[in-house]
């Protein structure tokens, strides 16, 4: 809320300068987000008076006029585009040198051909408002020397306060001039709300009937006869244009400055629009249409409610009025509306509307009971005086009964307690006093009565913050960290940030990439977009950020084609974040066990890693090679080894694997020793390639973290190192075309027995040697013996991987 | 003299002239071989020893020892000179340009919204905080209700909410937000009541993870962000110990000269509430457009646990009571390194992550 501090002086005295005011309201809880100099960066700006105003000789739009600015210059001659200009005005005239908002320098220039010597400044110009289409009269009369500042006439101080969602009542001048009071020991003055009434009774002009009390526990109206709208008086208008408004009308003007005076929402209605005065407060009918005063039309339904004629609405209840009723120049009877309306049921519609307004805000955050009353006086006082209307006598209301206080109950040593500080019950009373609220007794249990217009203040927890905030933060002692500690539990991200340690150890970057992606990436991924099991959003800011991701590969996939549009082909990325699905009436799926909240939709963590381009020559005179599907063998059994889990076996994957996106016949899994699969890799299909433009063979992994950090014994004992040397043979496998290497490593680890103590692949070599349909692989085998010359034991686990290796896969062993 | 000390002193002579001269390892080997070889000269005159007049023998045999053991001598100096000639040779051929760049060894890096997450688990650890995590994909209960935020509460308007929608309900054309009330949690507030109704008192909780809101994407905006929530509760911890936490947070992020202010805020789910600032650490507390001129930047807010909040929990709020705090590691991390633009965090531009290093 914009609170030009000139204004607020109306109501308390304020003897800070407004950074030390801004400071004490941050510090009570009105936190002041910015403070706005109007005036500050304006340099000889001064009051001028309009001599003569006559046709630009060269241009019929403009204006060749001659200011006088008194001692600042004499009488000068400048050139001016708009159209509200008379002689006699007094005006803002920037001379030469001026600069205005904006860093905007103001020269002697010429314009067709005419000399100006400055400029007259509009309000926009001067950044006192909104205002652009005049230039900002200043008065008429002699009220102003001519060449005084500007800034110190018209400047203003406004601070933006940041009014807390539960401090409906701090929305206004008077709820903010009741803080400053509070810390200031001043007093608050509300302004005059006096009401001279004449003639007939409002009663017998206006009726309001109101269906649902509930949505409606407030309605005061007044009448008005002999209104003459015009223009509201310039004190009102800036005061609006400092506070953020455009002033309208003066009728309309009333309602909004009361509105941001006292907090009030109003509304005025051409009475002779409203057939019999008569004003029902209903819901809407389903089918019903309003056209309001922005003149958009609305439909409406019975979910909303309205103030309607006799026959059909007139007006959305809290939120804008309806065209048809509209105040206008030509009005002379007005009917005044002061209510109350139930907030969610305001915010609800407003919302669904799409239509949020100075009004529907101060009704969704709630209205004091006593404050219609009060400012419909307030306002009739002020119609009365600058419109020289006549006000009916008495007050339509429906509910004029004062009533009783909210009476909080509030324990002085469990306040004490909650806040950390000393508290006696006289304290107590001395803090909130000036707050408004009266507490009784003076034992342990005190009796808090809350002012009516402090809704959020219902439980003792919410005196206790009154407390704190009189007593203010910074005087509550910061006690150092003591405390009983609960019994330790180990950290579950632990595990994954060792996991990004090591990747990026092993030379990969992390990437954090959106949870949120598009059809468009699934569809570019290959991944069907219109299955059940995604988890959609119903309302996605954009098309692109609109189903949380099913899997990592889109992100992968993103991620490296970012890096090529720069031609940054070279490039290795992990990201460990979460995957998404809806499986409803499932048992928790086994790859999705991570976390749900019981709907029916799981998440899981998952490592996806992707690589692509070359590995970079280390030395001059070496040569490039694509990074590939060995390379990311590697990482994976790297971080295997890192983190103390058995290295993975890894075999082909089926077609229908779920990895759409990769090289039919390059697509493999990731499997522990029996065989079950926790991860996947392989080499991008070259179409995925093309439709996400990536170049080379890009190769990504996927792996379910949860389920690698299984694999990782908790306990983990090490071995005495065996005095003996190892023993290192070497065999050649010679078998089928067909038998997967992954095999006859298999076979072989698995045969060999404790001693083995390293395996490794060390050529393959197709050709005459071996015969058509025939490949051999030469493989390295190291044993560990337990004692020196051992070497029976060696032959004895040597025979058994060839008898294995021959009896599995039907291998010659040479 | 007798004759054969002549023949000793003529040798002794000899070989030491002979060595100087040999310029290589092989004539040294020729002159061993010639003198001390199984058929060498000394060997032989050693050999005659014997045909001495007896009372000449003990004096010749000491000479002729002496002769050997120095013309051993020469001849392994002279060998090991002249090895370290080839040696110096070699070493001088082998000479590298030191100039010459490394073999690049490829270090990636991490992401610094997650070390300044895993900083923040370490500082909260040594004050006993555990890590409890929640779901992402919540429901309107947890997220809103259970936390004091009723249906059409103006406070809802704190967290623009991305509802999940009705399964099928998009692919039939007809969106709507799902029946059973999932959303994607806006904060992670929720966890706090995930981990009352999961743990005994006394809780000391931190709660890392991503959220979501339905905002506009700019340059200090983002729809996808990272919070972490804090919690304590058991009988006693006051707001008072919340304000000496919080302190003692600060300084261990960001220095022990760090100047704070603990100040009223305003969250449904805490009474009283608390914002807390931080110096602008762009100006250092002057003002500028970073701290919007106000000299100081909100790093968190906190407050001590609603006492509805404190009952959906499991805990009598008569009884128990306690405090919670939530913070932005994107922000913060963007307060550390000076990252102007909180949408490069979701960038997987090396350009971009390749600038962070672990650190000292």
């Amino acid at each position: 809320m914009r609170v030009p501090i000139r204004w607020l002086r109306d109501y308390v005295d304020v003897d800070l300068d407004p950074q030390q005011l801004a400071d004490e309201l941050t510090m009570r809880g009105m936190e002041v987000a910015s403070i706005e100099v109007a005036g500050a960066d304006w340099t000889d700006v001064v009051v001028g008076r309009l001599l003569a105003v006559e046709r630009h000789p060269n241009a019929d739009t403009l204006w060749l006029t001659l200011v006088d600015v008194g001692h600042r210059g004499g009488e000068i001659e400048i050139v001016c585009g708009a159209q509200n200009l008379q002689i006699g005005q007094l005006v803002p005239a920037a001379l030469v040198g001026a600069v205005l908002p904006g860093d905007r320098k103001i020269e002697r220039s010429k314009i067709r051909g005419v000399v100006s010597n400055g400029m007259l400044c509009s309000a926009i110009e001067l950044g006192l408002g909104a205002d652009a289409d005049g230039i900002h009269i200043l008065g008429h009369g002699d009220e102003i020397p001519v060449g005084a500042s500007v800034a110190d006439l018209v400047g203003e101080t406004v601070l933006d306060v940041d009014v807390k969602p539960n401090r409906g009542d701090a929305l206004s001048m008077v709820g903010l001039a009741r803080e400053v009071a509070a810390f200031t020991g001043g007093e608050v003055r509300l302004p005059p709300h006096d009401v001279n009434e004449v003639g007939e009774a409002t009663a017998s002009r206006v009726t309001v009937q109101i269906d649902e009390p509930a949505l409606n526990p407030r309605f005061t109206a007044r009448w008005f006869e002999g209104v003459a709208n015009g223009p509201s008086p310039d004190w009102m208008q800036q005061r609006l244009l400092a506070a953020g408004m455009r002033p309208i009308s003066a009728i309309v003007d009333v309602t909004n400055y009361v509105m941001h005076e006292l907090g009030q929402p109003m509304h005025a209605y051409d009475a002779d629009h409203v057939p019999n005065g008569a004003m029902v407060v209903r819901r809407a009918r389903d089918g019903e249409r309003l056209v309001t005063i922005d003149h958009v039309e609305r439909a409406l339904d019975e979910r909303m409610l309205v103030i309607a004629d006799e026959e059909r609405p007139i007006g959305l209840a809290g939120i804008m009025g309806g065209a048809s009723s509209e105040v206008t120049d030509a009005t002379t009877r007005v009917i005044l509306e002061s209510a109350i309306f139930d907030g969610p049921k305001i915010r609800n519609t407003a919302r669904r509307l799409g239509l949020r307004s100075e009004a529907s805000m101060r009704h969704e955050k709630g209205i004091g009971a006593d404050l219609p009353r009060f400012a419909i006086d307030r306002a009739a006082h002020l119609i009365a005086e600058i419109t020289g209307a006549r006000v009916a006598s008495g007050i339509v209301d429906n509910d004029p009964q004062p009533r009783p206080p909210v009476r909080v109950s509030v324990s002085v040593a469990r306040t004490a307690r909650l806040l950390g500080i000393e508290l006696a019950a006289e304290r107590l009373g001395t803090l909130l006093a000036p707050l408004g609220f009266d507490v009784h007794g003076a034992d342990d249990t005190l009796t808090v009565e809350v002012p009516s217009h402090r809704l959020d203040v219902t439980s003792a927890a919410d005196v206790a913050e009154e407390i704190a905030r009189a007593h203010g933060y910074e005087n509550i002692p910061g006690r150092l960290p003591a405390a009983v500690l609960p019994p330790y539990r180990s950290d579950p991200s632990e595990p994954r940030h060792r996991v990004r340690r090591i990747l990026a150890g092993l030379g990969l970057d992390e990437m954090v990439s959106h949870a949120l992606i598009g059809r468009d990436d699934l569809v570019r991924s290959g991944l069907a977009p219109d299955v059940p099991e995604l988890v959609r959003v119903h309302n996605p800011l954009s098309e692109e950020h609109s189903i949380l991701r099913p899997s990592m590969a889109p992100s992968l996939l993103g991620g490296l084609a970012e890096n090529m549009r720069w031609r940054q082909p070279d490039v290795r990325l992990f990201d460990l974040g979460k995957i998404y699905a809806y499986r409803p009436g499932n048992p928790t799926p086994r790859d999705l066990q991570s976390e749900t909240a019981g709907t029916g939709r799981y998440e899981a963590w998952e490592l996806g890693m992707i690589g692509s381009g070359e590995i970079v020559p280390t030395a001059p005179g070496e040569t490039a090679r694509a990074f590939d599907i060995g390379d990311m063998k590697g990482i994976i059994d790297a971080l295997h080894d890192a983190l103390g889990a058995p290295r993975p076996a890894y075999r082909a994957a089926e077609a229908d694997s779920g990895h759409p996106h990769r090289h039919p016949g390059r697509n493999g899994l990731v499997c522990d020793a029996a065989g079950r699969a926790y991860g996947s890799l392989g080499e991008t299909h070259p179409g995925i390639a093309a439709a996400w433009g990536l170049s080379g063979r890009p190769v990504d992994a996927s792996i379910a973290i949860d389920r690698l950090l299984d694999l990782v014994p908790a306990d983990r004992r090490v071995s005495p190192v065996p005095a003996a040397q190892p023993v290192d043979r070497d065999l050649a496998v010679v078998t089928d075309e067909g038998i997967a290497v992954g095999d006859v490593l298999r076979v072989a680890r698995t045969s060999a027995g404790p001693l083995l103590a390293g395996l490794r692949l060390f050529d393959v070599y197709r050709g005459d040697q071996v015969g058509e349909g025939r490949v051999s692989y030469a493989l390295a085998l190291r044993f560990q013996p337990e004692s020196p010359g051992d070497t029976t034991a060696v032959e004895k686990a040597l025979n058994k991987v060839r008898g294995a290796l021959r009896h599995h896969l039907g291998a010659d062993i040479r | 003299m007798t004759q054969m000390e002549a023949e000793l002193g003529a040798l002794r002579a000899a070989a030491a002239e002979r060595l100087s001269a040999a310029d290589g390892v092989d004539a040294v080997e020729a002159i061993r071989h010639d003198l001390l070889g199984r058929s060498g000269r000394l060997t032989a005159l050693m050999k005659n020893l014997g045909l001495a007049p007896a009372g000449e023998r003990p004096a010749l045999g000491r000479l002729a020892n002496e002769v050997r053991t120095e013309v051993q001598g020469a001849i392994d100096g002279r060998l090991a000179e002249l090895r370290a000639g080839d040696l110096d040779e070699r070493l001088a051929a082998e000479e590298l340009d030191m100039s010459a760049p490394a073999r690049s060894i490829r270090v990636g890096h991490l992401h610094p919204v997650q070390t300044l997450m895993r900083d923040l688990r370490q500082v909260f650890h040594a004050f006993g905080f555990e890590v409890f995590e929640g779901p992402e994909i919540e429901t309107d209960a947890y997220n809103f209700e259970l936390l004091n935020i009723p249906p059409d509460h103006p406070s809802r308007d704190l967290w623009d909410t991305l509802y999940v929608a009705e399964p099928g309900s998009i692919e039939a054309g007809d969106s709507r937000p799902a029946a059973d009330g999932t959303i994607l949690r806006t904060h992670t507030s929720p966890v706090q009541l995930r981990a009352m109704q999961a743990l005994d008192a006394p809780i000391r909780v931190i709660t890392p993870g991503r959220c979501f809101r339905y905002e506009a994407v700019d340059a200090s905006h983002a729809f996808e962000f990272f919070q972490v929530e804090g919690l304590v509760v058991d009988r006693d911890t006051s707001l008072a110990d919340l304000k000496g936490m919080l302190e003692e947070i600060a300084r261990a992020l960001y220095g022990r000269d760090v100047r704070t202010r603990f100040r009223p805020g305003y969250y449904p789910f805490t009474e009283p509430s608390v914002a807390f600032d931080i110096g602008c650490l762009v100006c250092g507390g002057d003002g500028c457009p970073a701290c919007k001129r106000t000299g100081w930047m909100t790093i968190l807010g906190a407050g001590m646990v609603h006492p509805v909040v404190l009952r959906n929990g499991g805990f009598d709020p008569d009884e128990f009571q306690g405090y919670a705090f939530g913070m932005g590691p994107d922000r913060m991390t963007m307060l550390r390194h000076g990252v102007s633009d909180i949408r490069l965090f979701f960038s997987a531009d090396v350009r971009f992550g390749s600038q962070f290093a672990e650190g000292r």
